[in-house]
């Protein structure tokens, strides 16, 4: 396993107030595996991967029984073992590539910063020709021309690929993808998937892929987590998740997808009604119930736990109404 | 002065929820120095307007006797609370006059500069053109030159002296209020619902008056608080030079210059009015900051 | 198609200045001959020719057009105190205040901008307190008062620093550049004094150095620090910061750089003003025989050629900051480059 995470929990202290972010959270990932992590915003999913790269505010607390990315424990990391780590072990890529570019330095510039911290002592030449190299693998037409580019001088898809490029210039074991493609034009969305799928089967990476949208999450993912407020509430393989979800949560993400198979006509799209509740607000039962459209008395007085559904042991649920 | 003290000493104060929850309105959340500085500016002004009807302060009698005696004394009746200075005047009652004189002339300054200001922005906003052009040159014209030399210049036109220098600063500080009424008025006017009102045919004052003027309340507070420091400084700049208030006026910049001579012999004439200047300009350059980012959250802590 | 508005921007202004420095005599009310040579009007061959001088008899625009044909040649006639050329006057004035002013600007940016750094990257923490609050004191600093408050701590009570002038009265140094700090290290006076005259000329402009750059030094500062807050929430710093880069490398290059652009902006407006107020009244405290210094004994000798030929010079200065501002804006901003 590269990645094992049992009982994260992360919170920020806020006036000297603990407030809770990440409850309890649990999961392993393979080499070469794509995991899609699912929920609104505000639900914690972009925490955890922050966690992960180390690039959580100083008022945040992390604790865990057993954190650890490619055989490293994560809490017991200090500040330069960390700054190794991260762009060596795992990279990350950002939901708006246009502001995750630095916009005063060439692209040349921001690549070869990167690859001199992997592979010192090269002449400029060399590093130059890595960078070529790098872009044209993200599928960057005239890589030569782009080089000497300033970022605003990008559309949104090529400053993504460049921003991949970036990230895999350490060729790290698992990338991280914080809703890559919220920001890009729907045609774009479809070309960046294509590609990170292509990298991640030509170097054998894992793949952690955050978005708000099940829809996109269920074509490239091996197996989906649903989050909800801070919570895992459902997880499994994609193709169980999205054809036989547990979760009334994960089944109102599903009917509220337009066009999701023909289950659903276009003419009812579902909307869940609410908002998420404050992830800090501690509740005595499900956090789900105000939302659920079939609560019963016990969803309002016990919290219900994460219980296997199926033969699979990855297919878990967090709700009392199995079935 | 009656009315005044009324108002800031209000009788009504225990039982009136709504004058409560207007004083609370008055301070900071979560801003404990901008409160502060709120409290000195609200004794400043009691010490400036109320202290002179209380007690009986002759800033211009002068004793033979007692020349530059500092610490507290008395002599023939006279009670010297801060000592004297050169002429044997009573250096807390020029202090106490001087703050009112101060806090007048910075109140002034600001309404008419504001005023004129927010007027001439609203018009350069809103009718753009020639008229905007005409007045944003004017504007480049008066910033490109440092206010206190122009402030000199226009001194040395008009002849020193109180009023000239207040002249002087006002021109000086209303670019303040034209840019940012300025801007201001015209985003709002490529916003939607001005140029829809202007669809319908209303007329541009009317926008003016009803859309646009109520948005720039908030600019207009913050600059006036920004202004009122800057005037006060200003003023007291002009003073020690000798180009504002003349002598034997209680102000704090010419008492300044005067005490000058005395550096060595008397430091304590020479210390006492520039803390007062200094905690006037800085006491309303922290209000006028807490206040922008009141108004103006996302600007933050910005300068 | 901006930067032709830019530039037409700034020949407008220049106009405007000018007309102000030529208005000045014609607002003041009085006979404008004897402002301008003073308490020789008396002398009816000396006012003719003044009057001629001036183009009294002409119309109002020849008048102008002669008075601009003059200034550009350096030509802003004769000082009523002095009798001298106002040229050689400002000439024999200038390096003085530049030195000050060159001193005060190393200090404000040597300072201002890492008490700023420190400021945004430890917010919140005792150092951003402490560089906030002394930024707004330095901000509302009353100068005048500032600089003789710093007199009578280190002249007066500890005997540290001279209180007035550029030099001990022991060194005679011939002016070859203006500039005490190079002329004390030219041949002959190095010679004759080593470094003491150096030291001494350094000496003497450290207070009113510091007291300068007061104001500049929180205003640097401030900025400084709200722009570094801003770009440090960036995405791009989360970037830098994934990339596993050094949080020196982070701040200084990823930060720091795009930091700049609105330093440079703001800064620019704001120095020259501050530098000039600043010249005018560091200068009457500390005796400094410069610009400043010399614009206000001109007010109050009603020395009206001199007023007239500072206005022109310290616009014109003004003018050639904000320029340089704007080109040091696109230098660090890639988007302005075209």
């Amino acid at each position: 396993m590269i990645l094992s995470i049992k009982n994260l929990n992360i919170g920020f202290y806020d006036n000297q107030v603990y407030k809770p972010a990440i409850r309890n959270l649990s999961f392993e990932l393979a080499a070469g595996e794509v995991l899609g992590v699912v929920g609104e915003s505000g639900c914690g999913k972009s925490i955890t991967n922050y966690a992960l790269m180390g690039l959580l505010p100083s008022n945040a607390l992390v604790t865990a029984d057993r954190l650890e990315l490619c055989g490293k424990k994560l809490l017991e990391l200090n500040k330069k073992q960390w700054r190794d780590f991260r762009g060596n072990d795992v990279a990350m890529i950002f939901q708006d590539p246009m502001n995750a570019l630095n916009p005063t330095i060439t692209i040349e510039k921001q690549l070869v910063e990167m690859l001199s911290k992997m592979q010192k002592g090269k002449s400029g030449k060399e590093y130059r020709q890595m960078a070529l190299k790098l872009l044209d693998k993200v599928g960057i037409p005239a890589a030569h021309l782009r080089l000497k580019n300033y970022p605003y001088e990008l559309s949104g898809g090529m400053a993504q690929r460049v921003v991949i490029a970036m990230a895999l210039a350490c060729k790290p074991s698992i990338l991280i993808a914080d809703e890559p493609t919220t920001a890009l034009d729907v045609t774009i969305q479809a070309q960046i998937l294509n590609l990170l799928d292509q990298i991640r089967i030509d170097s054998n990476m894992a793949v952690i892929i955050v978005s708000h949208d099940i829809g996109i999450i269920s074509e490239y993912a091996d197996r989906i987590q649903v989050m909800y407020s801070g919570e895992v509430v459902e997880s499994g393989t994609a193709r169980q998740v999205t054809t036989n979800p547990y979760h009334p949560y994960t089944k109102g993400l599903l009917e509220s997808l337009p066009g999701q198979g023909d289950k659903v006509p276009k003419s009812d799209l579902n909307t869940i009604p609410g908002v998420v509740i404050p992830i800090e607000r501690q509740v005595e039962g499900c956090r789900y119930v105000e939302r659920c459209p079939n609560a019963q008395d016990i969803c309002h007085t016990t919290p219900p736990e994460l219980i296997q559904i199926s033969n699979n042991l990855s297919d878990l649920s967090r709700c009392h109404l199995r079935g | 002065m009656s009315d005044f003290s009324s108002q800031t000493q209000p009788a009504h104060f225990s039982g009136n929820q709504k004058f409560l929850t207007k004083v609370k309105l008055l301070f900071f959340r979560n801003n404990p120095i901008a409160n502060f500085a709120l409290v000195i500016i609200l004794l400043l002004l009691a010490i400036g307007y109320i202290v002179p009807i209380i007690l009986n302060l002759d800033p211009f009698g002068t004793s033979s006797e007692l020349l530059l005696s500092p610490g507290t004394m008395s002599s023939n009746e006279v009670y010297y609370l801060l000592g004297t200075d050169d002429l044997g005047r009573d250096l807390f009652s020029r202090l106490v006059i001087g703050a009112r004189s101060s806090l007048n002339i910075g109140f002034f300054i600001v309404l008419v500069s504001a005023f004129v200001g927010t007027s001439m922005g609203l018009v350069a906003g809103v009718y753009g053109g020639a008229i905007d052009a005409f007045i944003m040159r004017l504007t480049d014209v008066i910033m490109s030159l440092p206010s206190i030399l122009l402030a000199i210049v226009i001194v040395a036109v008009l002849g020193g002296g109180l009023v000239n220098a207040v002249i002087a600063v006002i021109i000086v500080s209303m670019p303040r209020y034209i840019r940012v009424v300025r801007s201001v008025a015209m985003s709002e006017m490529k916003k939607q619902y001005v140029v829809a009102a202007q669809s319908f045919g209303i007329k541009r004052f009317r926008i003016l008056w009803s859309e646009i003027l109520p948005n720039c309340r908030a600019p207009v507070i913050v600059q006036s608080t920004l202004g009122f420091s800057e005037a006060v400084l200003d003023i007291a700049a002009l003073g020690f030079l000798g180009l504002g208030a003349r002598p034997p006026a209680a102000d704090w910049g010419a008492m300044l210059a005067d005490a000058r001579t005395y550096i060595e012999s008397a430091p304590y004439l020479v210390v006492l009015p520039g803390v007062c200047i200094l905690i006037t300009v800085l006491c309303f350059n922290i209000v006028g900051d807490a206040l922008r980012d009141r108004f103006d959250p996302k600007l933050g802590d910005s300068k | 198609m901006n930067g032709i508005k830019h530039t037409v921007g700034i020949m407008i202004t220049v106009i405007c200045i000018t007309i102000l420095a030529f208005g000045l005599i014609r607002l003041t009310p009085g006979d404008p001959v004897l402002l301008m040579i003073g308490e020789r009007g008396s002398d009816p061959i000396q006012y003719q020719k003044v009057a001629t001088q001036l183009g009294l008899d002409k119309s109002i625009t020849e008048q102008y057009q002669n008075f601009l044909s003059q200034a550009v040649q350096g030509n802003f006639g004769t000082s009523v105190v002095s009798s001298r050329p106002v040229k050689e006057e400002l000439l024999a004035r200038w390096p003085a205040t530049i030195e000050l002013g060159l001193f005060a600007m190393l200090l404000s940016l040597l300072i201002g901008i890492p008490a700023g750094i420190i400021a945004a990257v430890y917010r919140r923490r005792i150092a951003d307190y402490v560089v906030t609050i002394s930024s707004l004191v330095g901000y509302s600093m009353p100068i005048f008062w500032w600089g003789l408050v710093l007199i009578l701590i280190f002249s007066v009570t500890l005997d540290l620093t001279p209180v007035s002038g550029r030099l001990d009265i022991l060194y005679d140094i011939e002016p070859h550049t203006g500039f005490m700090l190079i002329d004390s290290l030219l041949s002959n006076a190095r010679e004759e004094y080593q470094l003491d005259a150096f030291a001494s000329a350094l000496h003497h402009l450290l207070l009113p150095g510091i007291v300068m750059a007061t104001v500049p030094i929180a205003v640097f500062a401030r900025i400084t620090r709200s722009s570094m807050l801003e770009v440090l929430s960036e995405d791009y710093i989360r970037t830098a910061r994934a990339k596993g880069l050094s949080e020196f490398r982070v701040i200084m290059f990823h930060a720091f750089r795009n930091a700049l652009i609105p330093i440079i902006t703001i800064g620019g407006l704001f120095f020259v003003s501050t530098v000039v107020a600043g010249a005018i009244l560091t200068e009457t405290i500390f005796g400094w025989p410069g610009i400043g210094n010399y614009i206000v004994s001109s007010v109050y000798a009603r020395d009206y050629p001199v007023i007239q030929a500072c206005i022109l010079v310290i616009g014109m200065l003004v003018i050639i900051v904000n320029m340089t501002t704007e080109y040091l804006y696109r230098l660090v901003n890639p988007r302005m480059r075209h």
